[in-house]
């Protein structure tokens, strides 16, 4: 796997390289220290292959385990964790809310074969509906188990995906760190013991973006349909699909040489953008025709995307469509604003009619709404000074363990990937790995609202990119340090009178 | 940097002194498409013993507001949109008299009315209000507590707002009254304009009117949808009740209201108290389509069909 070709080495452009050197696949994170420390002998590179040894029969194993132990017990870990989260602690059905009570009975009523499909049934993700029936009809007893355990099963595969797409844009060291820590994180071990897409669409993204080799337009084309199969769990993964094709199709061609516009043009990476993006749509096209012809008008995907635009813009608290649907947004009750709720005699899907409305709002006030923006793109990152919101703390039912981790990627992980993207802003691997994804959440939040629930299942990518600086930090400003004060705490010791008494001059 | 400064401090100026624009409610075939504004008084924070939160399944979101002693609550609220008035969904305690209630608007009384209903009901008033930040007092200005078995209390449900919007004139249709929760917008092809007004639950519909010359009263357009009995319509007119009766045709029919009216603004409400739901088989509704007023009231004082299938 190592040398597949499908990992090859961004290509880092000579003439581009920053002053400062850009570690890659070819020029993995070089540690400038080789002082003993366990840490950091724990995910390094291996030392340079000896010479062939004559080895005993199952020897040739060894090797492969020594190489990736550290994933396994990483993917290992990650397992148990969702595992004993999901099907032990906190069962599917056992407790149920809001988007998971919605896909539970959903998921029921697809699995009753007497069901008659309706208007209603398109106003909640189709996949997540049609998944849950689909195990609930084959598996009478036992059957939220069984989707429990594939809800682990997704959110434990997240884990290898994000190692192959972070080693490729990152490097390997920062890919182990990185998967090390989303396999701990607790936010999608609780994403899938509360039954939220998030976990589907978590699993989509890495898939996509370890399928997202430029070199390779096939496998972009299937990364494309990775992640229209994830947006049609949740549809804020789609921002992500044209940025991306963007970043492929403006990558460069590797050495000096003057290209004609013509080569330019033919080289494999702008094939690869297109088919991307035509992979996409060969997932999203389909639901959204069909959606299109239930709802009586064209339709991208979701048919309330024109009430969430409102309530994204709009001072309200709650919203009642017809009598019939209702919306709000979690952080308004937290904001705790004098706003009025609001109550319009127009369904849910006539998506123009709410967009129109938002529009109104919008326009009231442009500084205003100017204002609001930056809020928005500050809590997507909940508790950052600026942002309205708590980390976190809708009360009862998020356990406060949320809060930690939300704070580690917010005041963490997210500063140190921008000091990655800034470091390696000429690599577009980094792009892809971090700066695509985080221009996504932030379109989102603009587009919509900022919320930390629109970041979360994008945090792959902050962790990922974080890591690298993480990584960086430790081996150029801490090992250093720690070497040299190992160092300076040996050297007495050697140099003491008591030491140099015993050591004779004539020995 | 100093301009870096200078463009800074335009930019919070310009956002400090924006004038909001008025976005104008929504108006399509004569049915007000929204927003219908309205806040839920419970949220009014507590203030100890005196006033409270307390739980109703028959209040929006199952629960209201309770003032138990001579209390003025408080609440600031930004509306959306220019409203012309509003409606104060409240019930009373009785208890050697009913309670009044005030209900003032940026420091100005816009409502006293005395609460004499168990049960909830809606009072309208009248206040013009621009889009923005308003302070809503509530208060309850005549406690009286014999003991336990006797207490008069003043419980608020909610407030909602109707739209400013030229005023009508005539004839009043349904759906441009204000419809809070339980009324809904229904299409009816037998009825003019194609579209009614539902009562799905108990709810209550309120409408303004301006008259250019005397009336002697008004028929609504209504038909019900029986289960265990018809539907009960109640009409009033300037707080007034005019009518209280069945209305048992399926057809839509003219139910007659005697009530001499001047020229002038009225206010108008139709309600509907006796909901009963039990599955889709057996489901009592009422359905009003609007009021026609009339300068001479006929002969006959029953309800008459007032299409080929009515009944």
């Amino acid at each position: 796997m190592e040398g597949d070709s499908t990992t090859a080495p961004p290509a880092v452009q000579p003439t581009e390289a920053p002053k400062e050197a850009q570690p890659t696949e070819a020029q993995p994170e070089a540690r400038p220290t080789e002082a003993p420390n366990e840490l950091a002998a724990g995910i390094a590179e291996p030392p340079p292959a000896a010479p062939q040894q004559p080895q005993a029969p199952l020897a040739p194993l060894a090797p492969i385990f020594s190489r990736w132990r550290w994933l396994t017990i990483i993917v290992l870990v990650g397992f148990g964790l969702r595992a004993l989260y999901a099907l032990w602690l906190h069962p599917i059905g056992d407790y149920l809310y809001s988007d998971m009570e919605g896909h539970y009975h959903a998921a029921q009523a697809f699995a009753d074969p007497r069901h008659v499909f309706s208007r209603w049934d398109i106003v909640k993700p189709r996949a997540m509906g049609f998944i849950g029936g689909f195990i609930l009809s084959h598996f009478k007893h036992g059957g939220l188990q069984v989707w429990g355990g594939l809800q682990v099963l997704l959110s434990t595969a997240t884990l290898p995906l994000t190692f192959i797409f972070t080693r490729r844009f990152f490097g390997r060291r920062t890919a182990l760190l990185a998967t090390a820590f989303l396999a701990i994180n607790y936010l999608p071990i609780g994403f899938a013991g509360y039954l939220m897409t998030e976990t589907y669409l978590m699993f989509c993204l890495a898939l996509s973006a370890a399928l997202l080799v430029p070199e390779r337009p096939l496998l972009c084309l299937l990364s494309g349909l990775a992640l229209g199969v994830g947006c049609l769990f949740k549809p804020q993964g789609l921002p992500l699909l044209p940025l991306w094709a963007l970043v492929v199709f403006f990558w460069p061609l590797p050495g000096h040489a003057k290209r004609s516009f013509a080569e330019w043009l033919r080289a494999p990476q702008r094939l690869a953008a297109v088919l991307l993006v035509i992979g996409g749509a060969c997932a999203i096209l389909p639901e959204s025709m069909a959606v299109s012809r239930i709802n009586g008008h064209p339709t991208l995907l979701t048919p309330y995307g024109g009430q969430n635009f409102y309530i994204g813009h709009c001072n309200v608290t709650k919203m009642d469509m017809n009598g019939s649907f209702f919306a709000g947004v979690p952080k308004v009750y937290q904001r705790n604003e004098p706003w009025p709720d609001v109550a319009f005699h127009v369904p849910v899907f006539d998506s123009a009619f709410y967009v129109e409305e938002g529009m109104k709002c919008f326009r009231q006030s442009f500084w205003g709404s100017a204002l609001w923006v930056v809020e928005q793109l500050a809590d997507c990152f909940a508790g950052w000074p600026g942002s309205t919101i708590d980390p976190w703390p809708i009360p009862q039912g998020w356990n406060s363990i949320t809060r930690p981790f939300n704070l580690l990627i917010a005041y963490v992980f997210f500063p140190l990937a921008m000091v990655t993207l800034w470091r390696r802003r000429r690599d577009r691997g980094t792009w892809l790995g971090f700066g695509a994804p985080m221009a996504a959440v932030w379109g989102l939040a603009v587009i919509f609202s900022g919320d930390p629930r629109y970041r979360e299942p994008f945090d792959l990518f902050t962790i990922a990119g974080g890591s690298w600086t993480l990584l960086h930090i430790w081996d150029h400003w801490a090992l250093p340090r720690i070497a040299a004060e190992l160092a300076k705490r040996s050297r007495p010791v050697e140099a003491s009178p008591e030491a140099s008494s015993q050591v004779s001059p004539g020995a | 940097m100093a301009v870096r400064v200078s463009l800074l401090l335009l930019a919070l100026g310009a956002v400090a002194s924006c004038k909001p624009l008025e976005p104008d409610p929504v108006i399509k075939d004569g049915v007000d498409l929204g927003p219908i504004q309205s806040f839920e008084a419970e949220r009014i924070p507590g203030q100890g013993p005196h006033v409270g939160n307390i739980n109703d399944s028959s209040a929006s979101d199952g629960h209201a507001l309770g003032i138990f002693s001579q209390r003025t609550v408080a609440q600031p609220l930004e509306l959306l949109t220019e409203v012309s008035g509003f409606v104060v969904r409240a019930k009373g305690q009785e208890c050697k008299g009913w309670p009044e209630m005030l209900v003032s608007i940026d420091g100005v009384p816009r409502l006293r009315t005395e609460v004499k209903n168990a049960g909830w009901k809606d009072f309208p008033g009248l206040a013009h209000l621009k889009p923005g930040r308003h302070l809503f007092e509530f208060s309850f200005t005549n406690d009286y507590l014999e003991g336990p078995s006797c207490d008069r209390n003043l419980f608020i449900d909610k407030m909602t707002f109707v739209n400013a919007r030229a005023t009508n004139s005539g004839d009043l249709r349904a759906v441009s009254m204000l419809l809070p929760g339980g009324a809904e917008v229904v299409d009816d092809a037998r009825a003019p304009g194609g579209k009614v007004v539902g009562f799905m639950s108990n709810s209550e519909a309120t409408g303004e009117t301006q008259l250019d010359r005397p009336m002697a009263g008004f028929v609504v357009h209504a038909r019900g949808e029986d289960c265990k009995g018809p539907p009960q319509m109640n009409v009033t007119v300037d707080g007034v009740d005019r009518y209280s009766g069945m209305v048992e045709a399926r057809g839509w029919v003219d139910v007659p209201v005697s009530a001499a009216l001047g020229p002038g603004l009225h206010s108008l409400s139709i309600a509907f108290p006796n909901d009963l739901f039990e599955g889709p088989a057996c489901d009592r509704n009422l359905f009003v389509e609007g009021v026609h007023f009339l300068e001479t009231m006929p002969a006959d004082a029953g309800p008459r069909g007032g299409s080929s299938d009515g009944g």
